[in-house]
């Protein structure tokens, strides 16, 4: 399969709180997009637009949707904005990059020292110095943090990444570093990832192809010279003026 | 002050010191007391404190100072034991409740609120006079009262934490879901944990005392700080250190717990 | 000068090594001006804010220099001398507008409470006839019921314009705006921003706008100072800076503003 990822009209709905009379509010709209694999595939919209509950449909943190999710990938993973509440706060980053692998049953198991190996060498494939094993994640920076949680990601031997908003909680300077280090990752590695933000800048530096959603409704996608270029829908020109490059 | 490296803030000091010495003590008292507490000697019958008896003597002409030794240890037995009982199942169903909620939660729960409602010293008495007086009854009886309030701080540390991003991606990399409880989540809850579990110490030596007081915990010739506290009465006037060194050895040990807890919080 | 601020310098006594996060830092703002304080977390630019909203009050944080406003030391006045300018002359705005709003009270009343404080002489309706105008004043859509509402009823976007209403409502000649677009979407920054540029303009409110984004900074602010590791590294108009930077953590700052360009 080419695609490693498919989703055809996907409609997600939430209960309203306050019992069975509540109603449901719909919160995903008839979504359907491909994605190619060893991709970088951008999904801009604000908070509140259903950007989230994609991700967490896809990842079958959401058991009750309407539509198809093909997802050609045994283990996704997923990368949060928030780097302060993503990483274990009582464990120090050795053991949490060794976790995924501790997990594994029967023979896809590791021994100790194998494990050590691989959390070294993702260490310094993320760009992070090897005494970071032994430190606290409250004694790590944001950018450092965020790189762990992409390391722990990666360790799972995945090859799709959904990264929610990863560069938005960092200041700028830090931001263009891990979007570096995502490129450099879905190039020597192959990892497709879906890449989340509200900002249209930010996505045109790492996709080729983007999506751009409101309300729960996919407005456009495609290429995105061409979105920048020819923006379809208003709000996709709102964006471009927020971007400061109209 | 600075201790092995480490800054430490001086109720830490002082409570450890104060705690120290109150194990030490307990210790002694399991091996050794200068006198058999049950030995009964007429001729010193509420003898004041000297030399050959440091506390006194009590109305039967018992050492106090053996008889407290042995007491200590008495009362720190049930009170380890009660709070050990409320806190690992507590702690459990907290954590269980806490994790998944649902009706199993809003349940245990109400029936949490319920045991929460009395005071635990009027549960423990309901228990004995079900199942009878006894050391061990009492500890079974203080630990089940002392359950729900152990539950209920851990169930709102473990609904803080399962919704935090680490725990789902943890869920994602493959992380079973007892592993995410155990290991992912509970160890986070300790700090708020050892805090409680010094008051909750605390509580259950004060506990201890007040149902020895009433005649239902540790029985007669064994001692324990609240007998010794309640047989005292009588001759507060007439003998008062019989009632001052029980009393001041209940109040050295909660004081130590308690400003160790201060410390640690 | 309507703020001065000479030779600022803060250290924090709470760990066993003293820690200086603001180190000799001069600059000033005029009536009216909207100036950008520029750095990257840790460089010192929220606690030069706190120091001039007078929040450094506690007793292991040493501090030397003058903040002068409108010719008066603000730096270590004392605490009832503070209170009057605090929320009345200056009006502060903090990043994250879900913390800084009390969750149980209802939006009204905190947009209201610096009246309380700084007009005792207003009477309930007063206060909420003022409260309404500020709100209308920020664009807040149907002032009449968002002051009914709690602060977890509204989007950040609508937090963010309840945070710089309730720091008008005294009509300050100062508002310090720490990071107040950072946690909201690109397009709601840019409406935030273009609300405060009209206040500026409208009020002749002079703004203290502290970010790390420089691209706003720029949209925003006619001059700009550059901080980092408590240190002012460079500081002049924002064209100037942006034509030709001295320094090169100033360029590296201008190139991290996301562009669209392929990396």
């Amino acid at each position: 399969m080419e695609n490693i990822l498919e989703v055809e009209n996907l409609n997600v709905y939430y209960k309203n709180k306050g019992g069975r009379n509540a109603g449901c509010q719909h919160v995903l709209h008839d979504v359907s997009f491909c994605m190619k694999r060893g991709e970088i595939l951008g999904l801009v919209g604000e908070s509140g637009c259903g950007k989230t509950t994609l991700a967490k449909a896809i990842l079958g943190m959401k058991k009750r949707f309407d539509g198809v999710v093909r997802l050609d990938c045994p283990n996704p993973q997923m990368v949060f904005q928030d780097p302060y509440g993503s990483l274990n706060p009582a464990k120090r980053i050795g053991w949490i990059l060794e976790e995924p692998m501790r997990v594994k049953k029967g023979a896809q198991g590791l021994s100790r020292p194998e494990r050590a190996r691989r959390v070294d060498k993702m260490l310094e494939r993320v760009g992070l110095d090897l005494r970071i094993k032994e430190r606290y994640p409250s004694e790590l920076s944001g950018g450092q943090r965020q790189r762990v949680a992409i390391a722990a990601a990666l360790l799972c031997d995945t090859a799709f990444l959904i990264a929610d908003e990863p560069v938005s909680a960092l200041d700028v300077t830090i931001q263009a570093q891990i979007i570096q280090l995502l490129l450099k990752l879905q190039r020597e590695l192959g990892v497709s990832i879906l890449f989340i933000s509200h900002d249209l800048r930010v996505v045109y530096q790492i996709c080729d192809r983007a999506m751009i959603m409101r309300d729960g409704v996919i407005l456009e996608q495609g290429e995105v010279d061409e979105l920048y270029q020819n923006p379809k829908s208003d709000y996709t020109r709102l964006l471009l003026d927020a971007a400061n490059i109209m | 002050m600075k201790l092995l490296g480490k800054k430490y803030p001086h109720n830490f000091i002082i409570g450890a010191v104060i705690t120290g010495i109150m194990l030490l003590l307990i210790i002694v008292g399991f091996f050794y007391t200068p006198y058999d507490i049950t030995k009964m000697d007429s001729a010193s019958k509420l003898a004041p404190p000297s030399l050959n008896h440091l506390m006194g003597c009590d109305n039967f002409g018992r050492d106090i100072f053996s008889r407290v030794l042995k007491g200590m240890g008495n009362t720190f037995v049930i009170a380890l034991l009660t709070v050990l009982i409320g806190a690992v199942t507590g702690t459990v169903v907290g954590a269980l409740t806490g994790y998944f909620g649902g009706w199993p939660d809003e349940i245990l729960m109400r029936i949490n609120d319920v045991l929460f409602a009395f005071p635990s010293i009027l549960l423990a008495l309901v228990f004995v006079s079900i199942f009878g007086t006894g050391k061990y009854n009492v500890v079974a009886a203080l630990g089940i009262a002392f359950i729900p309030s152990f539950a209920r701080i851990v169930r709102g540390e473990f609904i803080k934490y399962r919704e935090m991003d680490y725990v789902k991606s943890a869920r994602l990399e493959g992380v079973g879901t007892l592993r995410i409880i155990f290991v992912h989540i509970l160890p986070n809850t300790f700090t708020v944990l050892m805090s409680s579990l010094m008051i909750g110490f605390n509580n259950a030596v004060l506990a201890e005392a007040g149902m020895s007081y009433l005649g239902i915990g540790v029985q007669p010739p064994d001692a324990s700080l609240g007998s010794m506290l309640s047989e005292s009465q009588t001759y507060l006037l007439s003998a008062p250190w019989y009632a001052i060194f029980p009393g001041l050895m209940i109040i050295l040990l909660v004081l130590g717990f308690s400003l160790l807890a201060d410390a640690s919080a | 000068m309507l703020l001065e601020i000479k030779d600022l310098s803060i250290e924090f006594h709470d760990h066993d090594a003293p820690e200086r996060v603001v180190n000799h830092v001069s600059f000033g703002l005029e009536e009216g001006e909207i100036l950008g304080l520029v750095g990257e977390s840790g460089s010192g630019k929220s606690m030069t804010a706190m120091a001039v909203a007078g929040l450094l009050k506690r007793h292991d944080i040493k501090k030397s220099g003058e903040i002068l406003f409108e010719g008066e030391g603000l730096l270590n006045a004392p605490r009832p001398k503070l209170r009057k300018y605090q929320g009345n002359d200056i009006g502060i705005v903090f990043q994250e507008p879900m913390s800084s709003l009390n969750p149980v009270k209802k939006i009204g009343r905190q947009v209201e409470e610096s009246l309380k404080i700084h007009r005792p002489d207003m009477d309930k309706n007063a206060r909420k006839k003022r409260a309404l105008e500020v709100m209308a004043e920020v664009e807040l859509p149907e002032p009449e019921l968002i002051y009914k509402k709690y602060p977890h009823e509204l989007s950040g976007g609508m937090r963010q314009r309840v945070m710089i209403a309730s720091a008008m409502i005294c009509e300050p000649k100062l508002l310090i705006a720490d990071e107040p677009t950072t946690a909201l979407d690109v397009t709601i920054q840019l409406q935030i921003v273009k609300l405060l540029q009209r206040l500026n303009r409208e009020k002749n409110m002079a703004v203290l706008f502290i970010s790390h984004d420089l691209s706003l900074v720029k949209r925003l602010c006619g001059r700009v100072v550059v901080m980092q590791n408590g240190n002012v590294v460079e500081q002049g108009g924002t064209q100037e800076i942006f034509d030709n930077p001295k320094q090169p953590y100033t360029r590296e700052l201008i190139l991290a503003i996301p562009r669209p360009v392929r990396l």
